[in-house]
């Protein structure tokens, strides 16, 4: 069976400008994907090739086994957002969302569903000049769920998300994912893919540095990172666990094991009813992975 | 198709500056058409002369609908979400030329119609000459040059897809450029009957069935399949680029 997304040796040039070079990968149903990499280092263009946006130099994209641009109905099979929903800024945000609606023929019905799930309501009849650019992800967002496709590709859809929008957005792509749908979503917020992606791409200077499901490329980077443990029954705990092979060290009142994730240590206090005050996970983060994969030094690129 | 072009007018109807347009067109129309007719002295049936001069600047005012249609989306960003839910972009396009053309075929009908009926009720009033006996050919003709002219905007548009730089290289070919160009041809007197002849200005003036003199250089129905290739020329431009071209924006 066909991936939900397939990209194979994907390349583009702009002029002498390699903006994608030799890029594949892919994406499956009912996961989700962290498409990572620094400021030009080809995601856009990637998602746009794959779009049908730009022409490759060479190499496909394909949505279910098709190039997007020959999808029998494009709608109801890829849903995205490119560049935080562009609009016209004279055109209220319903009526935005009822031009691609038509062309789809897609009734009105809908289009006020999704205006309601994207909490715009309030704001359907106001000109989307007026809006902010959380407000204009979220009318991105509906524009792309208008067919409920199977396919989801979102570049950067946290942008101008306030912390209740972004945590709206990570529960969302889950039940997205949950439902069986592929979500590819590009981002650089890092702590925000590492909560919500299954698998991530990570690219630099438009090639492939590291893809693969998320927890096998922190393992295999070595920064598995561990927990703290704090509490009055943590020596049991630590003595269990060594015992399975951990490596712990620490005192009577707080441990440290270091290649262990927190859901396993939490299995084991729970599982044996130890109580305790603070469990924290441990350094490690997919962010050090990030920086190490790409070269990147966390300085403005 | 019929969705796609649903669509387009959707777009074009959900924006103020389309209205803007429109109500510029009816200002243009009305308000010289009664002024003339209501204080100015005829010898001859004015409807010639008034669709000679405001003809022209309705058929400018439908190219530059057309140009809005193709460009609109390209200025906003809109061509990609437009493209994510049409992504055949010929499709697309060709639904904008529909609804581009249909809009100027209906600004040209109301506005020579306009001018025919305020013409012929002033005439009745004023006691000034009026000929009904060809009214019908100038109506389709204002009709059809207006529709073109919309058409070869929206080839325009698509070509060059910079609204700004398209509005106003349009205004400058139409105001200027053309009639500078008929000027210095008019020197010389092998070539003082190309540009009156074959130029946008002159072929539409020909289709519609208007002259600034008693010759006629063009019947209507040649001037109509030569206004038909120059805006065919630029639609199948306009396409040719659009598929060729990254959507980057």
């Amino acid at each position: 069976m066909a991936h939900a997304i397939e990209v194979t040796g994907l390349t583009k040039h702009f002029g002498p400008v390699k903006a994608v070079d030799d890029l594949s990968f892919t994406v499956d149903e009912g996961r989700v994907t962290g498409f990572l990499g620094p400021n030009g280092a080809g995601k856009t263009t990637t998602l746009r090739m794959l779009l049908g946006l730009v022409n490759p130099t060479s190499g496909s994209a394909t949505v279910h086994g098709q190039p997007f641009v020959t999808l029998s109905d494009p709608v109801h099979t890829v849903g995205a957002v490119l560049d935080g929903g562009m609009l016209h800024p004279g055109r209220t945000g319903r009526n935005h969302l009822r031009t691609l609606a038509r062309a789809s023929g897609i009734g009105d019905r809908r289009v006020d569903e999704l205006m309601e799930l994207v909490a715009l309501r309030e704001a359907a009849n106001r000109r989307a000049g007026g809006y902010s650019l959380g407000m204009r992800q979220r009318l991105g967002l509906a524009a792309a769920l208008l067919g409920d496709p199977k396919v989801l590709v979102l570049d950067e859809p946290a942008n101008g998300l306030d912390p209740q929008g972004i945590r709206w957005l990570r529960d969302f792509l889950r039940r997205l994912a949950g439902e069986g749908r592929a979500v590819l979503v590009s981002s650089h917020v890092l702590a925000e893919v590492s909560q919500t992606a299954d698998d991530v791409v990570v690219i630099a200077k438009g090639r492939s540095v590291t893809q693969g499901p998320l927890q096998e490329i922190m393992a295999r980077s070595g920064r598995q990172g561990g927990v703290r443990v704090a509490g009055p029954d943590v020596r049991k705990l630590g003595d269990l666990l060594y015992a399975d092979g951990a490596r712990v060290s620490g005192d009577a009142h707080e441990i440290t094991v270091a290649d262990r994730t927190g859901e396993q240590v939490g299995r084991v206090i729970a599982q044996h009813q130890i109580v305790i005050s603070e469990l924290v996970p441990l350094g490690g983060s997919l962010e050090d992975v990030y920086f190490e994969l790409t070269g990147a030094t966390g300085g403005p690129s | 198709m019929l969705r796609l072009t649903n669509a387009e007018f959707l777009k074009l109807r959900t924006t103020r500056t389309f209205y803007a347009f429109l109500a510029a067109c009816a200002a243009l129309v009305l308000v010289p058409t009664i002024l003339i007719c209501a204080f100015a002295t005829f010898d001859d049936d004015p409807i010639e002369p008034l669709l000679y001069f405001i003809g022209s600047l309705i058929q400018t005012f439908s190219l530059l609908i057309g140009i809005l249609a193709a460009t609109t989306e390209f200025r906003h960003g809109t061509i990609t979400p437009s493209l994510l839910v049409v992504p055949n972009r010929i499709r697309l396009m060709t639904s904008k030329l529909i609804a581009g053309t249909l809009t100027g075929l209906a600004i040209g009908l109301v506005s020579t119609v306009l001018i025919v009926v305020i013409v012929a009720a002033f005439g009745s009033a004023r006691d000034f000459p009026t000929d009904e006996i060809g009214r019908g050919s100038l109506i389709i003709g204002g009709t059809l040059t207006c529709g073109l002219f919309a058409a070869l905007g929206v080839g325009l548009g698509a070509l060059v897809r910079n609204q700004v730089g398209a509005i106003v290289g349009a205004l400058v070919y139409v105001f200027v450029l053309e009639p500078l160009a008929t000027g210095l041809l008019s020197l010389s007197d092998s070539l003082d009957d190309i540009l009156p002849k074959y130029s946008l200005g002159a072929v539409s003036n020909w289709l519609t069935g208007v002259s600034p003199d008693d010759d006629v250089l063009l019947e209507q129905l040649p001037a109509g399949l030569l206004l038909t290739l120059y805006a065919a020329l630029f639609v199948a431009a306009g396409m040719f680029m659009l598929r060729k071209r990254d959507i980057t924006a």
